[in-house]
């Protein structure tokens, strides 16, 4: 049995909502995810892609994942995949950052080439290792075409297959995925992707899970465990507001309320607020977003708070104006059709606030 | 409508009258021979003002024709309101002007006085100078504007030349308003905050008294009447301060106010609220009498090739051949994409002459210089064009283009005769 323990697309550097403090959380998700993955004991230890969230990481990235491969060399036969962010101009794999690593000799990776296979022997059992990193679909298929077939155990990691269903042969033992940022595990077809270790775009993450797969691989059939990686840092997000046909105020009571019956359990959270429905566009103007966000950041004292505007807006209300380029007809109209505010109030402070028309 | 202007030392004219029919009329004339001073002539006839590429001119005295005293403006023209003839004179001597309102033939004046007629005029007309322009007047150079700019652009401008530009500066001068209200209430709360810490600083009224009281009974008991003088005097001034003190913090000034001004604020982010919605509104209504009015003027002109003219709610334009497809604008000759803007520019102030006043429409139009920054093989079409708006009673346009001459039914020539000499005029129908 050999026991492969599969994370991926840490992603670090990435810092959003250009929040500095994420590029820090990254690291420890990732350190977070080896750690968990170091617990089971595992023979192989496979990172399918996407390690940077950029070719050209900060020295703190790269300082950092040289002493956590170092840390785990001598327990572990790591592998980590070049996946799309690692790689400069998309292709030039002689650049990526990842051969750093595997020149010091803390993990295998598929060095300047698209595609590099090895041998190694675990609990007594040859394992042929296929690894493929990031590359243009065509050549990806040739690729797994071209692996023979073998009386090995054989495991392909690959940084993307576009539609693994379809693309990959049913004969081999495990095939390990990334590149996609939601987990996914097919057990029949023997085919995993954990998703991302931290949460790099929320909106394509939202409602997706990340996973630590661990995989007990033998010819006979696979085991599988798993173990839910979250992000380091807390994730509200706040969705189902609907706001359509409101005025501003009753718009931004309704917002008030779900962001006071939030309470998050670590600190400095990141809360995302979703608001859709349809509201005219008086609203659309008069609703105050800056208050909003300083009135959550007051409460919540949160890390970052975003409010989504999902909402369409629907144009001005109906309402008829006789004279449209009358003003003082027009607000007339206005305040009567809509029973909104005091008119001759109003006419008054027109007068007022304009003066004469002889300049 | 215009029938009749008469003008006596007006800039270069010395005395000349300039009869108008209904229909098309088309003042004709090279650069400074005074086509414009006619224009000008009919805005400060009717609103003793006049609007110079959006700028006012500052004193009156600039339209008196050089070296003379006085000059006189004599305007006939037919009310809206109840179709009469009404005859406005206007008299400018430097400094101030005079004006008299006449009714038809009539001798007497049925309204004196600058004030007094502008007023008169205004609900003659039904409208403000604004509302007269955006409903009347097609400027120089707007034409080109709208077939050189963005989409995005074009839509504003086209608010602008809707005449709901007033309210974007209105809006600004309520927010301008506004701020001063808030200046002066942090003034007034300012103030407030160091009467009050005065006050704090101060004995209280009680304890002034309670110093009296002992100072009493200590010149009851030492008698010596020098030695307390002082103190009395000192106490005296601490009991007025105190007393001063307080009559500040209560005079009206610093409460009354305070609570006017913070009603005003109110009224006055209510209006700007308004200010800011209702050209939305407006727009959106107007947009659809527009949509209309810019295609029917269109295919007037370009019928026999194109199908069909539509206007989106961005004011972008698509063209249909005469099978039904598409032609992108870009497709289109120059002269059509012109003449497309024609026909928005000017859809917009026949839609606003038909659907933006509760009264019934001035029914003229005026277009300086329509063919402005044209060249003749892009302009070709203008004479056209300008023949087929016979949806207005009377159409006047201001044009040096010769071209022009043969749409018209009745064009007045005007040869400049050199400076400081009045042009020569000629009216051929």
């Amino acid at each position: 049995m050999v026991r492969v323990a599969h994370i991926s697309d840490s992603h670090l550097g990435c810092s959003q909502f250009q929040l500095v403090e994420r590029k820090e959380d990254a690291r420890k998700c990732l350190e977070k995810a080896v750690n968990m993955a170091m617990r089971h004991s595992p023979d192989i230890l496979v990172h399918t892609g996407d390690l940077f969230d950029n070719p050209y990481p900060s020295w703190d990235d790269a300082n950092f994942t040289l002493d956590l491969f170092k840390k785990v060399n001598e327990k572990v036969y790591s592998i980590v995949l070049q996946g799309n962010h690692d790689l400069p101009y998309g292709y030039r794999r002689t650049q990526s950052p990842v051969l750093a690593l595997q020149n010091a000799g803390f993990i295998t990776s598929t060095g300047s080439e698209t595609y590099l296979s090895k041998t190694e022997v675990f609990d007594g059992k040859s394992v042929d290792i296929h690894m493929v990193s990031w590359t243009r679909p065509r050549e990806l298929q040739g690729i797994i075409d071209y692996i023979p077939l073998s009386d090995n155990i054989s495991l392909p990691f690959a940084h993307d297959i576009p539609s693994p269903r379809d693309l990959v042969p049913s004969h081999f033992d495990y095939v390990g995925i990334g590149h996609k940022h939601n987990f996914w595990l097919d057990e029949d077809l023997d085919l995993g992707r954990p998703g991302s270790t931290c949460i790099v775009d929320w909106r394509r993450e939202q409602g997706g899970k990340k996973k630590l797969i661990i995989a007990d691989v033998s010819s006979t059939g696979n085991e599988y465990s798993t173990e839910t990686l979250n992000d380091v840092r807390e994730f509200k997000y706040l969705t189902g507001i609907n706001i359509t046909g409101m005025g501003p105020t009753e718009a931004e009571e309704i917002m008030r309320n779900r962001l006071e019956s939030l309470s998050p359990r670590k600190t400095k959270p990141i809360i995302i607020m979703e608001v859709d429905g349809t509201i005219d566009s008086e609203t659309e103007n008069e609703l105050n977003r800056a208050d909003l966000l300083r009135y959550g950041e007051d409460l919540l004292k949160p890390l970052f708070f975003h409010i989504e505007p999902m909402w369409s807006s629907l144009g001005p209300r109906a309402i008829k104006l006789t004279e449209p380029l009358n003003m003082a007809r027009s607000i007339e109209d206005y305040v009567k059709q809509t029973g909104e505010g005091n008119l001759i109030e109003l006419l008054a402070g027109l007068e007022k606030f304009i003066g004469s028309e002889a300049e | 409508m215009i029938k009749k202007i008469a003008l006596k030392d007006f800039k270069a004219f010395h005395n000349q009258t300039f009869e108008l029919t209904p229909g098309t009329t088309s003042i004709v004339g090279p650069n400074g021979s005074g086509k414009t001073s006619i224009l000008e002539a009919i805005e400060f006839a009717l609103f003793r003002q006049i609007t110079r590429k959006e700028k006012t001119i500052k004193g009156v005295e600039e339209l008196i024709r050089h070296g003379r005293k006085k000059a006189t403006i004599e305007l006939e023209f037919v009310a809206p309101k109840n179709r009469r003839l009404y005859r406005v004179v206007r008299m400018i001597n430097p400094k101030r002007t005079s004006a008299d309102l006449y009714l038809e033939k009539r001798t007497e004046p049925i309204e004196s006085g600058a004030k007094r007629v502008d007023t008169e005029i205004i609900s003659l007309l039904g409208m403000d100078r604004h509302a007269f322009a955006a409903l009347t007047y097609v400027r120089q150079g707007e034409i080109d504007l709208l077939s050189r700019l963005s989409p995005k652009d074009r839509q504003e401008n086209l608010y602008d030349m809707m005449g709901l530009g007033v309210y974007s500066k209105t809006e600004s001068k309520v927010q301008k308003a506004l701020r001063e209200m808030k200046r002066e209430i942090e003034s007034i709360d300012e103030s407030r905050a160091r009467l009050t810490e005065i006050q704090d600083r101060l004995p209280t009224e009680n304890e002034v008294d309670n110093a009296f009281t002992s100072l009493d009974a200590l010149r009851a008991g030492v008698g010596n009447e020098d030695g307390i003088k002082p103190l009395e005097t000192l106490l005296m001034k601490v009991k007025e301060s105190v007393a001063k003190v307080q009559e500040e913090l209560a005079s009206s000034d610093l409460t009354d106010k305070k609570d006017e001004l913070e009603e005003d604020t109110n009224i006055a982010n209510h209006l700007k609220q308004l200010l800011s919605s209702i050209p939305g509104v407006a727009e959106e209504q107007l947009r659809p009498h527009i949509r209309h009015e810019a295609r029917a003027i269109f295919l007037r002109i370009f019928g026999d090739r194109y199908s069909d003219f539509m206007i989106d709610d961005g004011y972008d334009v698509a063209l249909h051949n005469l099978h039904g497809n598409r032609v992108s604008l870009r497709a289109a000759s120059g002269g059509e994409d012109v003449c497309v803007n024609f026909a928005l520019r000017v859809a917009v102030n026949t839609a606003l002459q038909k659907y933006s006043i509760a009264g019934s429409p001035p029914g003229v139009i005026i277009l300086d210089e329509p063919g402005a920054g044209l060249d003749a093989q892009r302009r070709r079409w203008l004479p056209e064009a300008v023949q087929g708006l016979d949806s207005v009673e009377q159409v006047i346009v201001v044009t040096h283009m010769e071209e022009l001459k043969e749409s018209a039914d009745r064009v007045i020539s005007l040869t400049p005769q050199g400076k400081g000499r009045q042009p020569l005029v000629d009216v051929s129908e």
